[in-house]
């Protein structure tokens, strides 16, 4: 079914943005005591407003709310389901930590954990569709320490109908582009193709175009998986970071393909025409009605000039493109629940 | 059987320690500030668990990973992009290898290291510990390289090259300090020897079972590779993904008198029980003189207090196995 008609080549963001300086201040204040429970969520509402303003103003059809009230991903789903316990935090790589939660009891699922992040995102933006990002359950559960399932697998399948109930209640208060992140899906060979069929699982029923967003990870163990994922309408995949070399392999790419343009570990901005032809190339092997643009991952490790003037970079690429598209009666795309 | 417990790899490093090492990279923390911090945090950290160790390392405090800083000690590699450390969620920079490779005359960041090692051991806690040092292994850098040189076509060739010239040195080097090399080679595992010959590769590995131990943890390793190497030097096993180890111990085990078994799980939170472990081990008692209780991989995994609570458990289990 198509409700909406979007530009050709849609523009949108896979999530986290950086934090206005004043707000992480206000965090900061927060955790001491300093400030109020409503100031704190007085002032992520004003961050949320502030973040999804400047990707609108950068020209971004589809905007998200940067994530703002998120720390870390796996660790604001770990926060409200019941079930888990955080020891302390573990370093992820050089000065970088994580606050790595274990799964001490049975999970249960809370109640909606990011309805009121969707309908605060929905009142804010000016445009007909907004995404909201949900962390998957297999990288929820790679990102744990398992204390109490008696298998991975079967850790990822209590997930799979938690998070399930979260994307059903997300589509009864009228969300309609949801996207999964699953950036640890091929980190162990050997789990994908039951990783696949819970994914598959998790966005069973669920009335509303659902993404998946796999980053900085092997593709060739993802591709040949791709028909199989029954339930998945699109795929934020990143492509910059790796010099767009593996195009090649998108050659028959049945899905929509969210194209990552933008590297979000570089601070170099990348020009429009560098967007532009990263496009092209793209567009060799996956039609134009089946592409939307966006940047590699969330933009939260840049400073936040340097996300704004990605985001611009990006957006007058598409539109160089979105030129050269009208010559060929190109002008719009419907917006596809399913795909 | 004797029974000795160790520290394997890195002890988690604080969060104090790592702000003051932002401080530092800012030029916000002088040197002799720096190491004030660094000799606190260490003893702070480490005082808690070397009571339950024989076996110490310098907690790898100075080290963002295996590679770094270490590889700023070796002529011809250049520190490269972050990649992910097998399959968990850690990730280390690699050796971008641009020359031909060679130990440097003088390793500063082993200096440092060494330094901390002897501060370290002029406290009263430590003394009597044996201290290990933690270094890649020659499969592992070969693995992890990668090479923009013609100096070498491949990984063997690399790999020897690491042992002749980067580790042999380096044991040269560390040899009348008391130290043990701990030769981290996760990458000694059944799918790395297609492709790197470790035969070739450490047939001129210098050293013995006194100064070199080589600990091989997630993959599982061939028996060739293990029962060859553990005849020569002190070899460590990885028993909690590789179980299986212990069904034949006699097919991997080349006469040697010490072993290490990583029975301890450094990558879940989750407490072993002392008694079946100590139970699983002694499966081992009648094959060696010695055995090294430690964890399977670096305790860096793990948050500090389960790393604290995980290494008390070591003593527990060696004072179960001693009855």
């Amino acid at each position: 079914m198509v409700d909406y008609i979007l530009p050709a080549l849609p523009t949108s963001v896979i999530g986290s943005y950086p934090r206005p300086a004043w707000l992480r201040r206000m965090i900061k204040y927060y955790r001491m005591g300093r400030i109020s429970e409503d100031a704190i969520q007085e002032a992520y509402d004003d961050a949320v407003t502030t973040i999804v303003r400047e990707q609108e103003l950068a020209g971004v059809d589809i905007p998200a709310d940067g994530e703002q009230r998120r720390d870390e991903m796996v660790e604001y789903f770990a926060h409200q389901i019941k079930g888990f316990k955080f020891y302390g935090p573990v370093r992820v790589w050089g000065n970088n930590y994580f606050n790595k939660p274990a799964v001490v009891d049975k999970l249960e699922y809370p109640g909606p954990m990011t309805v009121e992040e969707y309908l605060f995102l929905r009142q804010v933006s000016t445009r007909p569709i907004v995404k909201v990002t949900i962390t998957g359950p297999y990288t929820i559960a790679d990102w744990s320490f398992n204390e109490y399932y008696p298998s991975k697998e079967d850790l990822v399948k209590e997930l799979s109908n938690i998070i399930n109930q979260e994307l059903h209640a997300l589509v009864d208060h009228g969300a309609q582009f949801i996207q999964i992140d699953e950036p640890a899906l091929t980190t162990h060979p050997e789990e994908v193709e039951w990783a696949v069929d819970l994914i598959n699982r998790t966005a069973k029923g669920i009335d509303a175009k659902i993404g998946l967003h796999v980053c900085y990870s092997n593709y060739d163990l993802l591709f040949p998986y791709i028909d199989e994922f029954t339930e998945i309408s699109q795929f934020a995949l990143e492509f910059a970071n790796r010099g767009f070399n593996d195009l090649h392999k998108l050659k028959g790419f049945s899905k929509e393909l969210g194209f990552g343009v933008i590297d979000v570990h570089n601070r170099r901005v990348e020009s429009p025409e560098e967007v532009a032809l990263a496009i092209r190339k793209a567009m060799k092997y996956v039609e134009p009605e089946m592409l939307y643009i966006n940047p590699d991952c969330g933009l939260k490790l840049q400073p936040r000039n340097v996300a704004k003037k990605k985001l611009e970079s990006m957006v007058r690429g598409v539109l160089m493109v979105r030129e050269e598209l009208v010559k060929r009666g190109v002008r719009s795309i419907p917006f596809r629940k399913r795909v | 059987m004797q029974a000795f417990t160790s520290l394997t790899g890195g002890f988690p490093r604080t969060r104090s320690f790592a702000n003051a090492v932002r401080r530092k990279e800012k030029g916000k923390l002088g040197v002799d500030e720096f190491w004030e911090t660094v000799v606190r945090e260490t003893k702070r950290s480490l005082a808690r668990a070397v009571r339950y160790l024989d076996y110490v390392t310098d907690g790898m405090y100075l080290c963002d990973d295996i590679f770094n800083p270490f590889i700023k000690d070796i002529e011809g590699v250049k520190r490269g992009w972050l990649v992910r450390f097998y399959d968990n969620n850690f990730f280390v920079r690699n050796p971008i290898v641009r020359g031909k490779i060679r130990l440097k005359p003088n390793p500063s960041t082993v200096d440092e290291r060494i330094r901390l090692v002897n501060l370290l051991s002029r406290e009263p806690l430590f003394a009597g510990k044996s201290f290990r040092l933690p270094i890649p292994g020659p499969l592992t850098f070969a693995d992890f390289s990668v090479i923009e040189t013609s100096e070498y076509n491949d990984n063997t060739q690399l790999a020897v090259d690491y042992v002749k010239d980067v580790l042999n040195p380096l044991i040269e080097y560390v040899r009348g300090k008391g130290l043990i090399i701990e030769i981290h080679e996760p990458s000694l595992s059944a799918s790395q020897a297609s492709i790197v010959d470790w035969n070739e590769v450490y047939r001129d590995l210098i050293g013995g079972k006194e100064n070199v131990h080589i600990i091989q943890y997630f993959n599982q390793p061939p028996l060739e590779a293990l029962q060859t190497l553990s005849s020569r030097f002190t070899i460590g096993v990885d028993l909690v993904e590789n179980p299986s180890l212990l069904d034949n111990p006699d097919d991997w085990l080349g006469g040697e008198s010490v072993i290490q078994a990583g029975v301890i799980d450094a990558r879940n939170t989750k407490l072993e029980d002392p008694q079946e472990t100590a139970k699983t081990l002694k499966q081992l008692a009648d094959k060696v003189d010695a055995i090294i209780i430690s964890s399977n991989t670096t305790l860096e995994f793990l948050p500090e207090t389960v790393a604290h609570r995980k290494t008390r458990l070591l003593a527990r289990i060696k004072n179960k196995l001693a009855r």
